[in-house]
């Protein structure tokens, strides 16, 4: 009889272990995909211009490109609910600017008829060119890659790379570059440590030709840090992503460096990185180790609490917890440390205005002061 | 015979090439952090008040030492927020070299490279300005006495470091030489706040970045000048030719130009002796010691109660918050300098004087202090 009961037990246990260790995208299939674009009815939350209109990956949403029919609102501009899935938002279709944001940032900014700057973000959107750049900035080299090669531009389709993965791809894929929604991650809506392929590495950032095989590690935040964009109250707090570091400031480019963000960005603008000391700074450091010394070991204050405005790498990251403080001598200075991905309201995607960095302003330690903690005394 | 005695004491002043900084100043750095830094020198659009080239430097600066202080014509710039001096303009400055005035309120008080470029006497020749003969400093046999290098590279000749006058000379990069200095509080350099302990201490806290040099400096630099506004110079009163105080605006220069300065023999001020007949011009010596002479009525043209005189400043030998400067007392507050008679950085006469030396003639004037200046503001019935 108890061998009965235990059995039982396990049972039980096996239906509900799907849902709380291998979630990942969940839900009807029909709020993401159609099997047939000429399907009649056609249903109201579906995109009018995927009626009759077949999309990859059979998506019924489209905007400019596949990914942003789901990942655009014109209600929310963090997270929208999708039947039971939480969406985050990355491009805020509203015509006012939003005033929250993802961690990412937000494409409203670079996008033409938006806020159409195009030094405020990634130009993912098709046909929108760079006003004022040819390629990325700090290339390597390799914006010679093919026609509308990733690491010379985002807005049109690459053709000629000579990956049959890369193929046609543009805008947002630029940089995510095997999508895999379907990966067994960790719950949606829910956070979780992210460290392999099988995972889709954190926020599907992975690698291609010499970073094949590789991608970013992180902790990704349930929410995707939504209402943290200035940091709010949540100083200290352990509701964010964390980010992996591993300190090379040697040179070099690609996931040689660790499975870091910094590492990812260096694969379009490795000059940044591999040219960042001569005798002396000359490029602000990246995957550098913030000194604890002089102002630096001030970080975050008397209590080095985390910031979410202003985050930094942290060299391990296999608790899957993200600390609430930031410990200088150990934890690294980042690109994102300073800069969102998508957009943000300030030049340069910064995550802060610039012009705002008042030196001997008196100023709280936000922003560049989080680290250089008295140039603003 | 006095004619010849100004010739012999003046010439010695002439042949001294001494570095003497009164003054581009760089008080703590205030205002937006883009006006003089870029994390990225590839940055697009690339904004207008950004006029440089040959970046990325170090610092993430936007420019080297010479590019953020330099101008087209003026002796200070707006940088946003930020008042920067100048000290090498692309257009000649106006420098009246006859009358009482010998450059005060026309350049700031270190003088503009700008002459650097026209004349290898007429400026210190740092970061490829104009060009020189010279292989090393004159005077420069005791530089390791000085805490110099043996043997100088006058390739690297610049504005900071080893091979320079500003910031830490044990580190030969200009930039890591001055690192930290403009974002230092130095208010302990300022009259009202003056700390003397603190002064020097460290090379944002030293004068003008001149590490381990105290003094009190002038807000705008000398860009205004009078007797009661302008750089407090710390001096000594020597009683030998040993190396004088290592805080001393002198000091500074004769790490270079030591021989100028002290030593024994046939270097220093004097041979044998310390006092009149000099050998070479004294420095760090106060005219308060020969008061009873014509050194006696010391002050600024037209003035006869011993104003100090920003035509020839003088130094003093203990420094302190709110002191009195717009008068001397011939007590340890009338010290020569180098930079009583030479500007630092460059200046339209030879040897980067202050005034004409051509125009010095003794004898010409029954009061010449009040009717020539430059060496007669010291040398009063010359």
């Amino acid at each position: 009889m108890t061998r009965k009961i235990i059995l039982f037990f396990i049972f039980i246990g096996l239906i509900f272990l799907p849902s709380s260790v291998f979630a990942y995208v969940s839900g009807p299939c029909s709020n993401c995909h159609t099997m047939h674009a000429s399907q009649t009815p056609w249903p109201d939350e579906w995109s009018p211009e995927v009626e009759g209109n077949p999309q990859p990956y059979l998506l019924a949403t489209m905007g400019s490109s596949p990914c942003v029919g789901c990942h655009s609102s014109s209600s929310s501009s963090t997270y929208y609910t999708l039947g039971t899935l939480k969406v985050p938002v990355v491009y805020y279709t509203g015509s006012a600017a939003p005033t929250s944001y993802l961690a990412g940032g937000n494409f409203w900014w670079v996008k033409e008829g938006k806020g159409g700057d195009d030094t405020k973000g990634h130009n993912v959107f098709y046909n929108e060119g760079d006003d004022y750049l040819s390629k990325a900035p700090g290339d390597l080299g390799f914006s010679n890659c093919s026609t509308n090669g990733c690491h010379a531009n985002l807005h049109l389709p690459a053709t000629g790379t000579g990956f049959p993965e890369l193929e046609n791809k543009y805008g947002c894929q630029g940089c995510h570059l095997n999508v895999k929604h379907h990966a067994k991650d960790h719950p949606n809506g829910e956070s979780g440590l992210v460290t392999s392929a099988d995972q889709g590495w954190y926020r599907f950032l992975s690698g291609h030709m010499s970073g094949n095989g590789h991608g970013v590690e992180g902790y990704e935040h349930g929410e995707w840090e939504a209402g943290l964009h200035d940091g709010g109250d949540h100083q200290g707090a352990s509701d964010h992503n964390e980010y992996l570091g591993v300190p090379d400031t040697d040179g070099g480019y690609g996931f040689a460096l660790g499975h870091t963000t910094t590492a990812f960005c260096t694969g379009c603008h490795g000059v940044f990185h591999d040219y960042q000391y001569d005798n002396g700074w000359i490029r602000h450091p990246s995957d550098a180790v913030i000194p604890n010394e002089r102002e630096y070991q001030y970080v975050g204050g008397a209590s080095h609490l985390y910031d979410p405005l202003s985050p930094v790498g942290k060299q391990d990251i296999s608790d899957a917890t993200p600390d609430t403080t930031v410990t200088p001598g150990s934890d690294v200075v980042m690109c994102l440390s300073c800069h969102r991905p998508h957009g943000s309201p300030y030049p340069d995607l910064l995550r802060w205005d610039y012009t705002e960095q008042i030196a001997g302003g008196g100023g709280n330690d936000k922003g560049c002061f989080y680290c250089h903690t008295q140039k603003n005394d | 015979m006095k004619r010849a005695a100004v010739v012999v004491f003046v010439g010695i002043i002439v042949v001294a090439f001494l570095m003497v900084f009164g003054s581009p100043a760089m008080a703590k750095v205030t205002g937006v952090c883009s006006n003089c830094h870029t994390m990225h020198y590839s940055q697009t659009p690339w904004p207008e008040w950004w006029n440089s080239s040959g970046g990325p430097y170090r610092a993430l600066t936007v420019n080297d030492c010479l590019g953020c202080h330099s101008a087209n014509t003026g002796v200070t710039k707006t940088l946003g927020t930020s008042t920067v001096p100048v000290v090498f303009t692309t257009t000649e400055p106006t420098y009246t070299v006859t009358g009482l005035v010998a450059g005060v309120g026309e350049v700031l008080a270190g003088g503009n490279f700008y002459w650097a470029d026209t004349s290898d006497a007429k400026g210190h020749n740092v970061s490829g300005i104009g060009t020189t003969s010279f292989t090393e400093p004159p005077g420069y046999s005791q530089a390791t006495s000085y805490g110099r290098p043996a043997t100088w590279d006058m390739s690297k000749f610049t504005c900071a470091g080893t091979y320079g006058c500003h910031g830490n000379p044990d580190v030969e990069d200009p930039f890591a030489a001055i690192s930290g200095a403009h974002h230092t509080d130095d208010s302990c350099l300022k009259l009202a706040t003056y700390d003397d302990t603190e002064a020097g201490s460290i090379v944002g806290k030293s004068y003008r970045f001149l590490l381990g040099i105290k003094g009190i400096e002038d807000n705008d630099w000398e860009k205004t000048a009078s007797s009661s506004e302008h750089n407090v110079y710390l001096g000594e009163d020597r009683t030998s030719d040993a190396i004088s105080s290592t805080h001393t605006i002198s000091y500074l220069c004769a790490e270079c130009h030591g021989d100028f300065h002290s030593g024994t023999g046939n270097k220093g001020m004097d041979d044998d002796n310390f006092g009149s007949p000099w050998l070479r011009h004294p420095t760090d010596y106060d005219m308060g010691n020969v008061q009873s002479k014509e050194y006696g009525n010391y002050g600024a043209p037209g003035t006869t109660d011993h104003s100090y005189s920003v035509i020839a400043p003088v130094g003093w030998a203990t420094l302190s918050a709110n002191m009195t400067i717009d008068k001397v007392t011939f007590s340890d507050d009338t010290i020569v300098l180098c930079v009583s008679c030479h500007r630092a950085h460059g200046t339209p006469n030879d040897d980067i004087l202050r005034w004409k030396y051509d125009l010095m003639d003794a004898g010409s004037s029954d009061d010449p202090r009040n009717e020539i200046g430059g060496c007669f503001i010291c040398h009063t019935t010359k």
